[in-house]
């Protein structure tokens, strides 16, 4: 059939030399004539006197009123057409151009462009991501120097105040009670700083268990103010513990005692004259501790960042490494509790806050001193520890328990001792000069099935998991708890028995 | 009652036009990123309530530029505005076109932040997916490569413009 002049000049418009194929349309579009072969566009002829959209269902959605034009219509993987629809002279026409070949080259180009841009903006990421790891690296590293610069200058004043005192009483030159008040004193802030380093290291490593105890507030609040009134008393400042029932509480007595005692060293050493005031009240189903100062107060600016590491008060010349907020954070977080910052003013001092949650109380027995002798009389434990002074501290923590005591310092006397002696437990620290403890579990428990209790430095829910994976039965965390190593010893005794 | 609405689908190249209409009309995807020039035109039958819906999507190849969707565009009933979740430079785009074709903002629209699966590499944060809100009613995190939201997604538009 003869193509129409019309679409002769369409076609010389637009066609550029490729395959085509046109429908003439009727006022109804449906089809009426066609010219072309559209076999070589991949598709098969309309029916004519059917509607064109039979042929096309692209163009279901389409109105009819105007000419348009669907440049790159993708008719299938190989075949691709620009479509047109135009009335040209009372007629309509519905024209496909065979654009498969420009279309090939096009995607093949465009294909390369953008896998390229894909790559580079890959390597972009790639990029952004190790300068963010370098830069946290960067970060841990300067703190650590940080810390280990402030640990020198941290330790070696109480060190020096430990030694020059020891020293004095060995040749007697002070009263007995004042020398050993001021190593008391320099021995828990070291503790304390102690502590705080290897919480801070655990903090790091993203390894702090939660221990849940039973403890008097009595019994508690003795502890903290056995270590905190001493340094209160220095600075003359009158500190308060305000707590209206002995009630017995379950928490996490380690990691709760630590942050009280942060908050409150933090209170004395930012506080001049005045008041410090722990309180206890139970509101909304938490333990709220309050630590109350009227001290130099933090400013609104420096508030935001307060829970930040190696944060200190500007204004004040208070030593200490600015870790311990940051720390008792974590440590709250770790517990599941949440310290805060209530109020703070220059006028009227701070107010922080711990609220813990309140866990209900298990069923677990606290052995009085007189039940535990009961329970231990006449049983044995078997301690070993490459270190002579803490095998002797642990021998005086457990003299009035009744048990008989066998220490060891290796593991070759251990061994000699398990076989000459009936031994009821084991307490045992992992490290023992080149020798770790774990590699004897199956040993010791083939000759006496007995428990073993691991001692560890580096307690955390991980770690618990692989010691007690290795055949340890309970895991202590250093530095020891008397209280707590005893409380296990005859946990552990009762079920045997 | 039997009707049919068209369907764009506008966004940067390679955040995942092309597989999500593959995995909405096809159940398929592969990881294989193939590029589009000009349209990929599929359709897909819905039935709601008691209407019979064929939906013709429009696949519009991914570029920046406006003029290239002027043609595309011509009586869109509905446009899905495709984001990913791991390229925040994909999110220009919405800038880019509503600039220069403003009337666009007056048809119906939903807007998928793809690659979902890749959520852990997602580049954007919660200043980005506000303003999104600020554009948009319908906000759906998708993955063409689990399907998550994918039918979810085009069936929410569906509704909307059948309640138009």
């Amino acid at each position: 059939m003869m193509i129409p002049e019309a679409v002769k000049h369409f076609l010389i418009k637009h066609k550029k030399g490729q395959g085509f194929y046109c429908v003439e349309l009727d006022e109804k579009f449906n089809a009426k004539h066609c010219y072309g072969e559209a076999k070589e566009l991949g598709i098969s002829p309309p029916r004519l006197g059917k509607p064109i959209v039979d042929f096309l269902p692209v163009l279901l959605t389409e109105s009819f009123d105007k000419d348009f034009e669907i440049p790159f219509y993708n008719i299938s993987d190989n075949h691709v057409c620009h479509v047109y629809f135009t009335r040209t002279n009372d007629r309509i026409f519905l024209i496909l151009v065979d654009k498969s070949e420009i279309f090939h080259i096009t995607k093949k180009y465009q294909q390369f462009a953008h896998d390229d841009n894909i790559s580079k903006n890959m390597f972009k990421r790639l990029s952004e991501d190790l300068a963010i790891t370098q830069a946290q690296l960067k970060k841990s590293n300067q703190e650590k120097a940080t810390l280990i610069a402030m640990l020198s200058h941290e330790l070696g004043t109480p060190l020096t105040s430990i030694l020059g005192y020891s020293e004095l009483l060995m040749n007697e030159d002070i009263n007995i009670k004042k020398g050993l008040t001021i190593i008391n004193r320099n021995a828990v802030y070291l503790k304390q700083m102690i502590e705080n380093t290897l919480i801070f290291g655990r903090t790091e490593a993203g390894g702090i268990q939660k221990q849940l105890e039973k403890v008097s507030l009595n019994t508690l609040f003795s502890t903290i103010k056995s270590i905190v009134l001493p340094l209160a008393e220095a600075k003359s400042l009158k500190i308060q513990f305000d707590f209206t029932d002995n009630e017995v509480i379950n928490i996490d007595i380690t990691r709760t005692k630590q942050i009280l005692i942060n908050l409150l060293n933090n209170a004395v050493k930012y506080t001049d004259e005045g008041f410090i005031e722990l309180k206890f009240t139970i509101k909304n189903n938490s333990y709220v501790f309050s630590v109350i100062d009227s001290g130099i107060g933090i400013s609104k600016s420096q508030q935001i960042s307060i829970f930040s590491p190696w944060e200190r008060i500007e204004e004040s010349t208070a030593k200490g490494a600015g870790i311990g907020l940051f720390i008792s954070q974590k440590l709250a977080e770790a517990i599941g509790a949440k310290l805060s910052l209530k109020y703070s003013s220059k006028e009227f001092g701070s107010i922080f806050q711990l609220n813990v949650p309140i866990q209900k109380l298990t069923n677990l027995k606290i052995y009085s001193p007189e039940e535990t002798k009961k329970i231990c009389q006449g049983k044995s434990i078997l301690i070993i520890d490459d270190d002579p002074d803490i095998l002797e501290l642990i021998d005086a923590f457990l003299y009035s328990s009744g048990l008989k005591i066998y220490t060891a310092q290796d593991m070759i006397i251990a061994e000699k001792l398990l076989k000459d002696n009936g031994i009821d437990i084991i307490l045992t620290d992992y490290y023992l000069g080149n020798v770790k403890s774990d590699s004897y579990v199956k040993k010791f428990k083939s000759m006496q099935n007995v428990p073993m209790i691991l001692m560890t430095a580096l307690p955390s829910s991980q770690i618990n998991v692989q010691y007690k994976a290795q055949g340890f039965d309970a895991v202590l965390p250093k530095p020891l708890n008397s209280k707590k190593l005893i409380q296990t010893i005859v946990q552990f005794i009762t079920k045997k028995s | 009652m039997k009707i049919a609405k068209k369907i764009c689908l506008i966004g940067r190249f390679a955040v995942g036009k092309t597989s999500l209409v593959k995995q909405f009309v096809d159940n398929q995807f592969s990881e294989k990123y193939k590029t589009t020039v000009g349209v990929s035109i599929s359709t897909k039958k819905l039935k709601i309530d008691d209407i019979d819906l064929s939906l013709v999507i429009w696949d519009i190849a991914g570029f920046e530029r406006d003029s290239h969707y002027k043609h595309y565009l011509r009586g869109v009933n509905g446009i899905i505005w495709v984001l990913d979740g791991t390229e925040p430079e994909s999110f220009e785009i919405l800038e880019i076109i509503e600039k220069s074709l403003p009337e666009i903002k007056q048809i119906p629209a939903i807007c998928f932040v793809n690659k979902y699966d890749l959520v852990k590499k997602w580049k954007i944060g919660e200043n980005e997916m506000q303003q999104l809100h600020k554009s948009f009613s319908h906000i759906l995190k998708t993955s063409a490569k689990t399907g998550e939201n994918v039918e979810t997604g085009f069936k929410q538009l569906a509704e909307m413009l059948i309640k138009k």
